[in-house]
């Protein structure tokens, strides 16, 4: 073995005392600004807000693929994180959802449990992640929480695994599985409780490795890496809403959202709008028998704007109906007087989704510009 | 409308981001490959520490509670038995923070005010603690966080108050529920403003700032503690005191350096006090990963005391089978934190190498 190479495998050595990771730091720093050629692309909008707002999104990005690559990568030790959140938002990110993710491996069995809460809707993927490489992230297994057990004190546990668990529940783990997601939907954030929920792998090691300057490098790179592809994945998603603007966009198969990690029990209506000043989107709508349904507003980005202090969405429990059952929802700069009215907060054009989630048929609605001019 | 792009504002955050790089080869900083690796993945740390601060956080109208410290950002000497929220708040303006309790044994709220341009230093402006507060029957609670003194749970501000420090000192957080809190602030705006490129390219300079400095000057306590090797000392308390720290915690901070097989054994006396730990950092000032090494870190719960009392801590690579064991967790130096929370006094501890 060269002198670098022994270096670089064999356990720290405390007493080797010539290490400079100066380098790694540097190069990180370096992949991550290449990341920037995503607010330059020919479609992405120019204006000052989508552009402060693509910026922001960056480092939204960086901050989310530093805490999964760095410090939540281990499926020996899981780590449940928030890939997304009130302030990081990626591709249509659900207002009346809180996400929650874990890395782990195919080849382990994880023991995940907790308390249920008062959340109407939970449930639990297993996904095989390949966003860093082909942009897709296959569902792997699903366990709908209608289905799992709670005893008494609203306490659950699901074993994850390869092999089934005869007698408990079971979510199914493939040999390429490394992610888990926990979806949990909210009617009302405010007066739900969300599930508490925890993650242990079965066949942990010991102890944690040491870090090395490898993995350090490694983890840094994968992280610039997924910035860079998570940013122009769904940039190139917006540009094909873009085509045809102000109605659902139809020209691709639901399989692909769900190739992306989308639920395959709910059906996805992206769209993008295109406004003048006064302008309003109008969308239409007879609803099917469902669970729920909802439909947000997002910028070019794909991230849902503000719902922490903006009615930017609007869901089945909050709507108010019209007298056949109709739904009307207006996206517009104020209250139109009529609909649902959802807020464009500030932007004139960016992208938007409506959902249908476990709905016995998928109409897709309707929309028209109307100008709301005095 | 005047077209735009602000690709170069990234480039720019990029580039003043990896000047943060040259704390790794400070003199004094250890370079061995896991101490340096460790310190490209505190560079990290910070990293999304000070965007989650200054560039989600930072509008005192709409404030936002956000960790500056947690499990997997560890900051200069941050506490394991801590939970800590912080929110940006303003001194002119009045904030209500709503709860519950929750079962953790210590908690405490602080407004702060940054006068480092005046005298160097981070003040406290207004001190609430759970034993002063009211709560009603099923734990939950109001504060008025104002200069202007109110009626019932009252958190005081200054005119320069700029954030709040949310404290939870937990003694098994297993067992105990943390408290829940939301902030908002009063008779303020409805809307936040649009985002502005002025607005974020400024915060985006601050966070690259605030991650080399940062690592710089707890580089600078680092190489203060290497004066005295292996020792436990008061220093003076301004200095830590003047970064924030809790006026109610004597810090007895040290650097500690061990060849192959060494054992650090530190002996004290332990004090009347509501609360005492023991946590072994590496040289950047990063509590151990206590999550999953139990034996990181030790407090007034965890370890056992001698028969006459007294409290023998043991660092070393493996358990020495006597005192309380710290694992060096692969590390041959670092620093490390005794910290005396609400004593009747601040013994010194005594501290000796017992070679292999």
């Amino acid at each position: 073995m060269d002198d670098i190479t022994s270096r670089l495998t064999r356990p720290t050595d405390p007493q080797q005392a010539d290490a400079s990771l100066v380098h790694v730091w540097r190069g990180f720093c370096d992949q991550l600004a290449e990341a920037g050629e995503v607010l330059l692309r020919p479609e992405t909008p120019k204006n000052a807000l989508d552009q402060a707002e693509g910026l922001r999104y960056l480092s939204r990005l960086t901050r989310t693929a530093l805490n999964m690559e760095v410090d939540s990568s281990d499926p020996d030790f899981p780590r449940l994180f928030q890939l997304s959140d009130d302030a990081i938002k990626i591709g249509a990110d659900n207002p009346d959802n809180i996400y929650q993710q874990a890395v782990v491996s195919g080849d382990r069995d994880y023991r995940i449990w907790g308390k249920r809460g008062t959340v109407p809707y939970l449930s639990i993927g297993s996904k095989a992640n390949r966003y860093a490489t082909d942009g897709s992230m296959a569902s792997t297994g699903e366990i709908e929480f209608s289905s799992v057990k709670v005893d008494e004190n609203g306490c659950f546990e699901i074993i994850a695994s390869r092999e089934p668990k005869p007698g408990r529940d079971w979510l199914p783990l493939a040999e390429d599985s490394s992610l888990l997601i926990i979806r949990q939907t909210f009617e009302d954030k405010k007066r739900q409780i969300p599930a508490e929920i925890y993650v242990e792998c079965l066949s942990r090691l010991p102890a944690k490795p040491l870090l090395t300057p490898e993995t350090i490098t490694t983890q840094l790179n994968k992280a610039a890496a997924w910035v860079k592809g998570t940013a122009n994945m769904f940039a190139d998603w917006s540009e094909w809403f873009k085509q045809e603007p102000n109605r659902i966009y139809q020209q691709k198969d639901q399989s692909v959202w769900y190739r992306a990690g989308g639920d395959p029990k709910i059906w996805y209506g992206h769209f993008y709008y295109d406004l003048k000043p006064d302008e309003a989107l109008v969308i239409e709508v007879q609803p099917p028998r469902c669970r729920m349904w909802n439909v947000q507003l997002d910028n070019w980005w794909m991230e849902s704007l503000d719902h922490v202090h903006q009615k930017i969405w609007v869901n089945s429990s909050q709507a108010t109906y019209e007298e056949d059952g109709r739904i009307i929802v207006v996206c517009a700069d104020a209250d139109p007087g009529f609909g649902n009215w959802i807020d464009l907060a500030g932007h004139r054009q960016g992208t938007g989704l409506w959902r249908w989630i476990e709905a016995e048929s998928h109409p897709v609605p309707t929309c028209r510009v109307i100008s709301l001019k005095r | 409308m005047r077209e735009t792009t602000l690709d170069a504002l990234w480039t720019n955050f990029c580039k003043q981001l990896a000047e943060a790089r040259h704390v790794l080869v400070r003199p004094g900083a250890p370079r061995d490959a896991l101490s340096q690796a460790e310190g490209v993945r505190y560079l990290s740390r910070l990293t999304r520490a000070a965007l989650d601060s200054l560039v989600e956080s930072a509008d005192p109208d709409f404030p936002r509670l956000f960790q500056m410290s947690n499990d997997t950002i560890k900051i200069g000497g941050d506490n394991p038995d801590n939970v800590y929220w912080n929110a940006t708040i303003a001194g002119d303006r009045d904030y209500r923070i709503c709860g519950n309790r929750g079962s953790v044994p210590y908690l405490s709220f602080g407004t702060k005010a940054n006068r480092f341009a005046l005298d160097g230093g981070m003040v406290s402006t207004g001190e609430l603690e759970d034993t002063k507060m009211h709560f009603e029957a099923d734990g939950s609670f109001e504060i008025i966080v104002s200069r202007t003194a109110q009626g019932g749970n009252w958190l005081p501000m200054s005119d320069d108050t700029s954030f709040l420090l949310v404290r939870q000192t937990f003694l098994d957080r297993a067992a105990e529920r943390p408290a829940s809190i939301t902030i908002e602030r009063l008779n303020g705006p409805v809307m936040p403003r649009p985002l502005s490129s002025d607005w974020l390219e400024r915060q985006l300079g601050q966070a690259a700032s605030f991650v080399k400095v940062t690592a710089n000057a707890f580089a600078g306590w680092a190489k203060l503690f290497m004066t005295r090797p292996n020792e436990l000392l008061p220093w003076d308390q301004d200095i830590f005191q003047k970064v924030g720290g809790d006026p109610n915690i004597h810090y007895l901070h040290g650097y500690w350096r061990l060849s192959p097989g060494e054992m650090w054994v530190i002996e004290t006396d332990v004090p009347q006090c509501r609360f005492w730990n023991f946590v072994l950092q590496n040289w950047w000032m990063e509590s151990a990963d206590y999550r999953n090494i139990p034996s990181a870190w030790t407090n007034i719960n965890k370890a056992r005391l001698s028969a006459d009392g007294r409290l023998v801590i043991v660092v070393s690579e493996e358990d020495p089978g006597f005192g309380n064991w710290i694992d060096t967790c692969g590390h041959a130096e670092g620093t490390a934190l005794l910290r005396w929370i609400s004593a009747d006094r601040h013994p010194v501890p005594s501290c000796r190498l017992i070679g292999p």
